[in-house]
Order: C-alpha cells, then sequence, then structure tokens
C-alpha cells in the first residue's frame, strides 16, 4: 500500500510538461527552416545571430520569425483559453470563442477591412481587432451582471458572438464589390501569412496577459469541479475569479484573433486531448494546453507551407480539416466522463 | 471561537425559508441540525458560511459579520460539507481530497509536506485511504461521501459544517462517520451536522437544534428535543424509546393518527 498522502502530491504525468515542450522545439525548428527559399539550417541559425547572407537575415529575421513567434503565442492561447473555460464552466463542449471575443475581434477587423482602413494603414485591422474584443467583454460582463451563474456568461457570450456574427454578414452582404468580398472571407479563414513584428508587438503583450490571467485562477477552476457553493467556501471570491477570466480571453483571444483571424478548433481539441493525461485536474491542464496549442498550430503553420495548392491553404481551415476527425475520435474515447 | 445568528431571516426565491433564527454555536460538542423536509436546515447552514445573503438579521463569527470576512481568511476557519457530493471531472480520490488545501495554498505555490500530512490523515479518519487512486467519478455513493468528508477535514479547520454527512452510507459507516464527527467536537472544534437519522441524532448529538417551516422549534440535549410532544408537533410521528448499554435510544415508530395530522395542518394555516 502507497501512502496515500505522497500520491495527492505527485504530479499526474511528470514527463507531459517536457514531452511537450519538445515537440514544441521541433515545430518552431521547422517553422524557421521551412519555406518557399530553400536555407540550409546552418544559414538560419546564423540569420538568426545576425550574421551571414543579408538576403538569408531579412526572410528568416523579418518573415519567418515573426510567423513563428506568433503561431506560438496564438496556439498557446487559444488552447489554454479553451482549457480554462471548459475548467470554469464545467462544460467540455466550451471553447474560447463561447465568451464572444473571438466574435467581437474578428467583426472589428472586419469592420477595418470595409471601411478600407486596413489599407490605409497596416495596424489598423489587428488594432480594430482588439478594440473589438474589448468591447465586446464589457458588452458580456455588462449581460451577464445580474447572475453569478456561470450560465449566464454563456448565454451572455452567445448573445454577443451572434451579434458580431450577424454584423459581419451584413459587411460581407453590403460589399461593394466581390473582391471586398473575398478579402474579408479570406481574412476570416484565419492565417498567419505575411505577419510583421507589428503583428508582434500588438499581439503579444496582450496574449501575455491574457496567459498570466487565466493562470492565476486555475485552483479557483479546480474548486469550481466540486460545485459553487464548496468553490465558494474553499475560499474564491467566484465574482473576481469570474471577471479575471473574462478579462484574460477577452485580451488574449481577442489579441490572437486580431492578428490571426479565426481559427477554430484548437481551443477545443488540444484541452480534450491532454485532459486524462492531465489527471483530469483543470488547474493542470492550462499549461499543458498552452505547451500542446503553441506546437500543434505551429506545426500546422508547417503544414499550410509544405502543402501543394494553388492558393496557400489557411491555417484555420487546416486546423478545423485537422480538429474534426481529431475531436470526433476524442469524444468517442472519452464518453464515460460525461 | 463562536458563530452566532441573530435575527437571521433567509429568502430564496422570493419564499420566506428562514424566519428569525437567534442560535449560538460554541465548540465542544457535537451540533445536530434536525427537522422535516424543506425546514431551512441547508439554507441555515450554508447561511452560516455567509454563502447567502439573509434578508434581515446577521451572521457573526466571533462577532464580525460573516459576509464582510475575507473569503480566504474564512475557509480556513470553516470547511463546508455540502450535500450531493457532486464532483464534475474524474479525478483521483487523493488529488480531490487535495482540494480542502487549497485555502492554504497561494495561486502558484504547491502542495507542501504539511499539506500531504493533512491529506492523508484526512483520508485515514474518513476510511478512505483504499481509494486514493480511484476515479471520484467511479465511486459508490457512500464512498463518494467519505471522500468529501475527508476532502472537508483536509482543511485542518476549527468549524465543519457538514450537511446530511451520513445520508448514503451503511450502517457501519454511518457509525463510524457519526463518532468521527463526535470525536471531531471532542477535540474542541464547532461541529455542525445536518441529519434526517434521529436514532443516530440522539446518540451522537451533544445538542439538536430542531427546525419547522424555517423556524427554531427547539434547541438542547437531544432528550428534550427528541420528547414525545417536539416529535409530534414538527414531525407528525412517534417514536419508541429504551436505553441501551446505558444510552437512551430513540426510533421512530409511526406517523400520529390522521386526525392530529389534520390538526397540525389547521394549525399551518392559521
Amino acid at each position: 500500500m502507497t501512502d496515500p498522502a505522497a500520491l495527492a502530491l505527485a504530479p499526474a504525468r511528470r514527463g507531459l510538461a517536457p514531452a511537450l515542450l519538445a515537440l514544441l522545439l521541433v515545430a518552431a525548428a521547422a517553422s524557421l527552416l521551412v519555406g518557399p527559399a530553400a536555407l540550409s539550417p546552418g544559414a538560419v541559425l546564423q540569420a538568426l545571430t545576425g550574421q551571414g547572407d543579408a538576403i538569408a537575415q531579412a526572410i528568416v529575421v523579418q518573415i519567418r520569425l515573426p510567423r513563428l513567434l506568433l503561431s506560438l503565442a496564438v496556439g498557446a492561447m487559444l488552447a489554454s483559453a479553451g482549457a480554462a473555460l471548459q475548467g470554469y464552466l464545467r462544460n467540455p463542449l466550451a471553447e474560447p470563442s463561447v465568451l464572444g471575443a473571438s466574435g467581437g475581434a474578428a467583426l472589428g477587423a472586419v469592420i477595418a477591412l470595409y471601411f478600407g482602413l486596413a489599407a490605409a494603414f497596416p495596424l489598423a485591422l489587428p488594432a480594430m481587432g482588439v478594440a473589438g474584443a474589448l468591447l465586446a467583454l464589457l458588452l458580456v460582463l455588462a449581460l451577464a451582471r445580474w447572475s453569478e451563474n456561470p450560465l449566464a456568461l454563456i448565454l451572455a457570450g452567445i448573445a454577443v458572438g451572434a451579434g458580431a456574427g450577424a454584423a459581419i454578414s451584413l459587411a460581407l452582404n453590403m460589399s461593394p464589390n466581390p473582391f471586398a468580398a473575398m478579402e474579408i472571407s479570406f481574412w476570416l479563414l484565419g492565417s498567419l501569412e505575411d505577419r510583421s513584428f507589428q503583428h508582434v508587438w500588438l499581439a503579444l503583450p496582450l496574449i501575455a496577459a491574457g496567459l498570466v490571467l487565466l493562470a492565476w485562477d486555475a485552483r479557483a477552476l479546480d474548486a469550481m469541479a466540486l460545485g459553487e457553493d464548496s468553490a465558494r467556501s474553499l475560499g474564491f471570491d467566484l465574482g473576481r475569479v469570474r471577471l479575471r477570466l473574462v478579462a484574460g480571453v477577452a485580451l488574449g483571444v481577442g489579441g490572437a484573433v486580431a492578428v490571426s483571424g479565426a481559427i477554430g478548433f484548437l481551443g477545443l481539441v488540444v484541452p480534450h486531448l491532454l485532459r486524462p493525461l492531465a489527471g483530469f485536474q483543470p488547474s493542470r491542464l492550462i499549461l499543458p494546453s498552452a505547451l500542446a496549442g503553441a506546437a500543434l498550430l505551429t506545426a500546422a503553420d508547417v503544414a499550410v507551407r509544405l502543402i501543394p495548392a494553388t492558393n496557400e491553404l489557411k491555417l484555420g481551415v487546416v486546423t478545423a480539416l485537422l480538429g474534426v476527425p481529431v475531436f470526433i475520435y476524442v469524444v468517442l474515447q472519452s464518453r464515460r466522463i460525461w | 471561537m463562536e458563530l452566532a445568528t441573530q435575527g437571521l431571516s433567509v429568502d430564496l426565491g422570493g419564499a420566506a425559508v428562514l424566519r428569525d433564527i437567534d442560535l449560538v454555536l460554541r465548540p465542544g460538542g457535537l451540533v445536530g441540525l434536525i427537522g422535516p423536509n424543506g425546514a431551512g436546515k441547508s439554507t441555515l447552514l450554508r447561511a452560516l458560511l455567509g454563502l447567502l445573503r439573509p434578508k434581515s438579521g446577521r451572521v457573526l463569527l466571533d462577532g464580525a459579520e460573516i459576509g464582510r470576512l475575507d473569503r480566504r481568511l474564512l475557509a480556513r476557519q470553516a470547511a463546508y460539507l455540502p450535500q450531493g457530493h457532486q464532483v464534475h471531472w474524474p479525478l483521483e480520490v487523493a488529488r480531490l481530497v487535495a482540494l480542502g488545501r487549497l485555502p492554504h495554498l497561494a495561486p502558484f505555490q504547491r502542495l507542501g509536506a504539511a499539506d500531504a500530512r493533512a491529506v492523508g490523515e484526512a483520508m485515514a479518519r474518513a476510511d478512505i485511504g483504499h481509494l486514493a487512486r480511484r476515479e471520484a467519478t467511479s465511486l459508490s455513493g457512500g464512498e463518494r461521501a467519505r471522500a468529501m468528508l475527508a476532502r472537508a477535514l483536509a482543511g485542518e479547520t476549527p468549524i465543519l459544517l457538514a450537511d446530511e454527512p451520513v445520508t448514503s452510507l451503511d450502517p457501519y459507516h454511518q457509525l463510524q462517520v457519526m463518532e468521527l464527527l463526535h470525536g471531531l467536537a471532542g477535540e474542541g472544534r464547532l461541529v455542525v451536522a445536518v441529519l434526517h437519522d434521529l436514532t443516530l441524532a440522539g446518540r451522537f448529538c451533544d445538542r439538536l437544534v430542531l427546525l419547522d417551516r424555517g423556524r427554531l422549534a427547539a434547541d438542547g440535549p437531544p432528550a428534550a428535543v427528541l420528547a414525545p410532544e417536539p416529535l409530534a408537533r414538527v414531525y407528525g410521528i412517534e417514536a419508541v424509546s429504551g436505553t441501551a448499554g446505558g444510552a437512551g435510544y430513540v426510533l421512530p415508530w409511526r406517523r400520529v393518527p390522521a386526525a392530529s395530522a389534520q390538526a397540525r395542518e389547521t394549525e399551518d394555516r392559521c
């Protein structure tokens, strides 16, 4: 008989985080190595350290590095937001878009495209996306004020998300010409093509703030597994927990969607895949989800560059195509947990 | 340590659930909270933990209003074992019990040796050491009830408020848990348990608080509260009583005849 107390302390899978980190490093290396211009690993390494060929330097530092940083940050944010929301709402179907933040961000970006702001001033698009996400957050909080029940939050999020979706449809409907409509549609599919360090500096602080806010309340998510009364009796102020969670998701996911467009399924599937490995404990799921999300989105972004196609495949299309079968498989495997 | 209510009234969903409850609870004896279904037992327990906003009156912990206390500090003082024993994820039992240590942990702090000791001790006291690696959702109702009790004990709080801690247990474990609660009270903790089993309540509690439709109907030693008159008036039952091994027992035996039950209902309407 092992000592039960020692069991309580032992991490669920000691190797989980290091294994995911290794996966992430492999994907990151591939992301720097793969592209239309054939560069040797040596040349890439030289370029990163600021030596060697000027063209290689420009390709690696100006094109591939920001793209890598964004795929890491966006992937980490979407997956950990999914993990945190599934824990908070105790609903395995929750994903980052349920709070309306991604819808708000997408609407902001679409407005920038529709009125030509994006063409006049390149950063207008992500900046409007962030503004849209924040506005959606304020609306959701105002709507959900009447109840501390998590369900109120989902309802408010769905309402705001649906409103944003309707406004996006309106923009597509009213597009002055097919090219404008196509530009919006393509942006909505999600991509990290042609992103610069300006995008990185815009999104990264928001995503970092989002990740910190989500990680801060990880323990409260564990307590929520026992129900709301128990969570409060364990010392958690659920009003504040909710505020931090909603703010974290809005800032982080809003920042992510603003630079990448809509990238679906990552936030839903990654926490599902990892949950058994994290011992089903919500607090132990956030960091692994962030690592796996970063690795998966980076790998998908490499795949986008490798798959031959007349139009470059959009990242959001690839994550959805890969995500659906994985999701169905996971659901069939884990039916017993709900 | 003193937990008290002063003129406490609580409404839930527009209905009056508690009315003018004045109660002073001190450590050193097991307090049983009894009463028919819908008498307001669970609501009183939740109000004592500051989980409800009273309509009027106050709940005081050592003279300080409970709603104004810091939740975390309060959580280190009082543990709550709710009814129903819900667990949303298939957590391992040891991890479930370790959740009881949350009030003692800062946001990023890991469980330490003191936490491990408290968890191990709580599991041993609730007799679930052998279930440590089982998934909480795969336990039987009684096993889960004990796992939840261990979770509440793991916080090592001076106050324990338990809502129906023995309801789904087999007789062996009912007796074991009642002995445990009685022992905790004897160690100088303030222990209140909502109980439906009057026999267990009479045998193990040092004091019984009887609620009837939101009001305090009786408060005192078991022999007085479980006397024929309050039982007939509040529960509408008659009990068989006697002594076994030097201790008195009360056993609910039959409903009082329909006539008096009707009288009881008529009295309700007045």
